[in-house]
């Protein structure tokens, strides 16, 4: 559709004695998409924030030799997103002339959506930068943002359409993010500098719109609640008991309910476990680099913590173990440790190869899942993801100026990198990196020379 | 003091034209008129030819009028290698063969998705026909199709996923959706009965819109559903649902159409090189058309699938190939077309398999009969993919219809006469006509007629489940070789087909059929 939009937008800014700054905007979006209903096309956003320049104060100048710069900030913001709302009209695409049928044809675009209220995020930021005796400089920020986001649902298939959107719960988070550089020495043959960067971030599930269905809590997702009062980057698995010392499949905690206790709409989270987040709650970087003369050294190391994930199955050629692989399919060397014989179960969680005809079991829900799946999705393959990497070294070096003259060149680099240089991670991922699960990052080793003429 | 002060205010350039926020647009649009809504009905609730959306396809691979070919030949290739296991599955009935197709290949359909997504477009033509401009006739149209689109939806979808009518019709059917409403909500099953109740609701509704309409607008032959195509689904529901005396009056109104008449195979005209099969699944070239409907493509997906057979090296081309068809028409099929019987050689395709050896040489290699061939035909025996229809609503159904209900309504003289009048537009000149049975006999002889007339077109599976759900067996080979012979028992739980996995993960109150074991 057209889409037509027409905006106002007002900024203003004041500025008192040069230390106090107040700005405030508005900005009011109207537009067409919500088809005839004139209620719904407006769509503002206001922002506004204060800052303070400590350091102007007549106060502070007594302090200037040791601390460089101080400033105090604070901004507060709503911002309302009626965009991916669907209007309360039936729409359709105008299509072509069908073959055969000579007559024109349309599609429907959009069914109204009732379930829809506004997005709307509100947001507040408090931020502090400084900088002290000259090297050491520190920006820190605490945000607080809660929302109540737009999402898309996989609607059932009775419903003819595959999504709906709808709004995913409220979601509050805060969080703190700072970066410190610290310059100790900057002479003229040596020069030292570190630089620290880190965040976290704390979500929660304030309230719960919709029941979680099976699979997404196997998954984890990213912008839905799928249990109220756990973070939002959640999952969940099943609980692995350990493999069976008649066959070695696998077997399972909470699945085993009678059949008249199954019922299809049970919470699942009775009959799996929590694993924690699949994002980090902290990432830090930290930047080194140390210079004599003009030799220079610089490093570059990542740290998360926090996260979990799951492992690749071995068994994924095998369709979850329902078939022999091919030939030609890359089998995974952890199927050499797999359960063979009675006794096996004492010392390995891969399960044997189920030969039997039954290769599926009934969950609690009334679904079923293949036994070589639910043990791929079980807490048995989950893993802490945390990981420390050095992620580049580099030294170079550079010709002094006098002897650059006598060679009658401009100047010489020599440089020496490496990438990837080494991880530190569970011992579960086998040397395959943790951020990929069944490959490693390649280390890159580069040379370089730079001549100017 | 020093002050510093800065405002910026933009106001709205556009503001001008008033009408500048009314929704516009060439190509998405609110519909306001009953025409547009007819629009939509074509976009989004038939079952064009030329849309891949498969609904019927699955039928024709369950029932007993396929088997394996017994030629030579092998699967090449990791795609052919992927299928074949996927065919496997859904030929030897597995619980889990929706699964298996998934996960295997991409001969996987949603039907209980397809279904549903015409379902709505039936079910928003309904809710919104009122509120729009138009005449009571193009109203009138609207509602006539949509009720009759969506009688035949849920009449197909409860004779897949529900236990037959005349056996269990307490059972789980599927749910009925009948509004176009998102709600956040997840729908229980409705029993058979449910289902087939709303079914026959939805036909009278579209009976009494179609009656509404003046008579040229009842039946045209624009593609569309129209009267006679109602009254033939109710005789054929009101047959499903042993109601013997209806179905037989709803069978004679469509025998009685001026319209329609059955073709004589006798004076049909000459094979040609260039036609080689007449075309009876066509609104042109077939008087016994009333409705047509599917997609050949996505027949030919599950039933046109190749064994290759790789020449002798010798050839002056180098190494060549020349292709088999997986699937053949049953020898319990094509025995039981008598001497006489034209059905056979015009029904079935005969393949013919070329293989290029030279520059303009080829060789023709003969094949068997493949499991279809009475929809458009090329003059490369193969069937033509494109703007032609894969499945029809025809006369002679009704004239069997007809028949089976008048000989189970002990009225033996009707079933034996519409029985012979079918058959005399059939046979070579002679045949004798079918008399002196009753009773029981009298019936397997119509069921029997009805096999040989209505081969692949969706109807032999449901028929086989309204018989009783007999036993039969089926064995799968491959380039001739058995690997493995499957039984289905006498009512089968296979016979109402599991629901998709898919399917029940996105709505947690279906409750999954009962499951046959593994085979």
């Amino acid at each position: 559709m057209d889409l037509n939009k027409r905006s106002f937008f007002a900024t203003m800014a004041y500025s008192l004695k040069n230390r106090y700054v107040f700005n405030f905007s508005i900005r009011n979006d109207v537009s067409n998409r919500f088809g005839q209903d004139v209620n719904h096309r407006i769509d503002p956003t206001y922002s506004f924030g204060l800052s303070w320049r400590v350091m102007e104060e007549p106060f502070f100048t007594r302090v200037t030799s040791w601390l460089n710069a101080l400033n105090l900030r604070l901004t507060y913001g709503i911002q309302g997103n009626a965009l991916t709302r669907v209007g309360p009209d039936l729409t359709l695409i105008q299509g072509s002339v069908v073959d055969v049928y000579n007559q024109f044809a349309s599609i429907i675009a959009s069914i109204p959506n009732p379930n829809l209220s506004w997005e709307k995020t509100h947001t507040f930021d408090f931020g502090v930068d400084f900088e002290l005796f000259k090297m050491f400089t520190m920006t820190f920020d605490y945000y607080l943002r809660s929302s109540n986001a737009v999402v898309s649902q996989d609607l059932a298939y009775e419903y003819g359409i595959p999504t709906m959107q709808l709004n995913g719960g409220k979601i509050q988070n805060s969080g703190v993010e700072f970066t410190v550089s610290f310059t100790p020495i900057q002479r003229k043959d040596w020069a030292l500098s570190v630089s620290l960067n880190s965040s976290k971030n704390w979500n929660e599930a304030k309230s719960q719109q919709y029941a979680a269905k099976r699979g997404e809590m196997l998954t984890g997702s990213s912008d839905k609640i799928l249990k109220e009062g756990y973070p939002l980057t959640g999952f969940w698995s099943y609980s692995f008991a350990g493999l069976s010392p008649e066959d070695g499949r696998p077997l399972f905690n909470y699945l085993d309910v009678p059949e008249d206790k199954r019922d299809s709409n049970i919470d699942p989270s009775t009959f799996l476990v929590y694993s924690g987040e699949t994002e980090p709650a902290f990432t830090g970087g930290l930047n080194l680099s140390l210079r004599y003369k003009n030799l220079s050294l610089s490093s570059s190391f990542a740290l998360l913590l926090g996260a979990k994930k799951r492992l690749p199955s071995p068994y994924e050629p095998f369709n979850y173990g329902v078939y022999i692989p091919k030939e030609t399919d890359n089998l995974s060397k952890d199927l050499n440790k797999r359960w063979k014989k009675p006794g096996d179960e004492e010392h390995t969680i891969i399960p044997g190869f189920v030969t039997s005809q039954q290769f599926s079991l009934t969950l609690p829900d009334n679904g079923t899942e293949y036994w070589m799946d639910a043990w791929a999705k079980s807490d048995a393959m989950v893993v802490d993801a945390s990981f420390f990497r050095c992620r580049q070294l580099t030294l170079s070096w550079n010709m002094g100026q006098e002897l650059c003259k006598k060679i009658g060149i401009k100047s010489l680099g020599l440089s020496a990198s490496v990438d990837n240089v080494f991880v530190i991670a569970n011992k579960r991922f086998n040397g395959f990196d943790p951020e990929l699960g069944d490959s490693v990052q390649p280390k890159n080793y580069s040379f370089g020379i730079n001549v100017g003429f | 003091m020093k002050y510093f002060l800065l405002v910026i205010v933009t106001v709205g350039l556009f503001s001008s034209c008033s009408d500048f926020l009314e929704p516009q647009s060439q190509s998405e649009y609110v519909p306001q008129d009953a025409v547009s809504l007819n629009e939509m009905l074509l976009g989004e609730a038939y079952p064009q030819a030329g849309s891949p959306a498969a609904i019927m396809d699955i039928l024709s691979i369950l029932d007993d009028d396929i088997c394996c070919t017994d030629t030579l030949g092998g699967v090449i290739g990791i795609n052919d290698d992927r299928d074949f296991i996927a065919l496997k599955a859904a030929f030897s009935w597995q619980p889990n063969f929706w699964t298996v197709m998934k996960e295997n290949s991409d001969l996987y359909e949603n039907y209980w998705e397809t279904f549903y997504q015409f379902i709505l477009g039936a079910n928003a033509a309904l809710d919104y026909i009122d509120g729009v401009s138009g005449t009571v006739e193009e109203k009138n149209l609207v509602k006539a199709q949509a009720y009759a689109l969506r009688a035949f939806y849920y009449f197909q979808l409860v004779n897949l996923f529900g236990e037959p009518y005349n056996y269990n019709k307490d059972a789980l059917g599927v749910p009925l959706k009948l509004t176009s409403a998102m709600e956040n909500k997840e729908l229980p099953r409705n029993t058979v009965k449910e289902v087939y109740d709303q079914v026959l609701e939805d036909l009278t509704e579209a009976e009494k819109m179609y009656e509404s309409l003046p008579e040229n607008m009842q039946f045209r032959r624009d593609y569309r559903t129209n009267l006679p195509m109602v009254q033939l689904l109710r005789s054929r529901v009101l047959l499903y649902m042993e109601d013997w005396k209806n179905a037989a009056i709803y069978a004679q109104k469509v025998i009685d159409n001026e319209n329609f008449s059955l073709i004589d195979l006798k004076s049909l005209p000459a094979k040609t090189e260039q036609q080689p099969y007449y075309n009876f699944i066509s609104m042109e070239s077939s008087s016994e058309c009333i409705w047509v409907f599917g997609n050949i493509d996505s027949y030919l997906n599950l039933l046109d699938i190749n064994l290759t057979v790789l020449e002798d090296p010798s050839n002056p081309l180098g190494e060549s190939r020349y292709f088999y068809n997986q699937f053949n028409a049953s020898p319990e099929l094509l025995g039981a077309y008598v001497e006489g019987d034209l059905r056979k050689e015009n029904y079935i395709l005969k393949g013919r398999n070329k293989e290029q050896i030279g520059n303009n040489q080829v060789i023709i290699h003969p094949d068997g009969y493949y499991p279809y061939g009475k929809f458009a035909i090329s003059s490369e025996y193969a069937a033509v993919v494109g703007n032609d229809f894969a499945y029809a609503f025809r006369l002679s159904e009704a004239y069997l219809n007809l028949a089976e209900a008048a000989a189970n309504d002990n009225d033996p003289e009707t079933a034996l006469s519409a029985l012979n009048t079918l058959r005399s537009y059939r046979f070579e000149e002679g045949v004798e006509e079918v008399s002196g049975i009753t009773g029981d006999a009298l019936i397997e002889r119509i069921r029997l007629e009805r096999r040989l007339e209505l081969c692949y077109e969706g109807h032999r599976w449901f028929d086989l489940r309204r018989y009783g759900m007999p036993s039969f067996s089926r064995t799968w080979k491959v380039g001739g070789v058995t690997v493995q012979t499957y039984q289905l028992q006498e009512k089968d739980p296979s016979y109402t087909l599991p629901i998709p996995q898919d399917v029940l993960d996105r709505n947690r109150n279906l409750e999954q059929n009962k499951l046959a074991n593994p085979r």
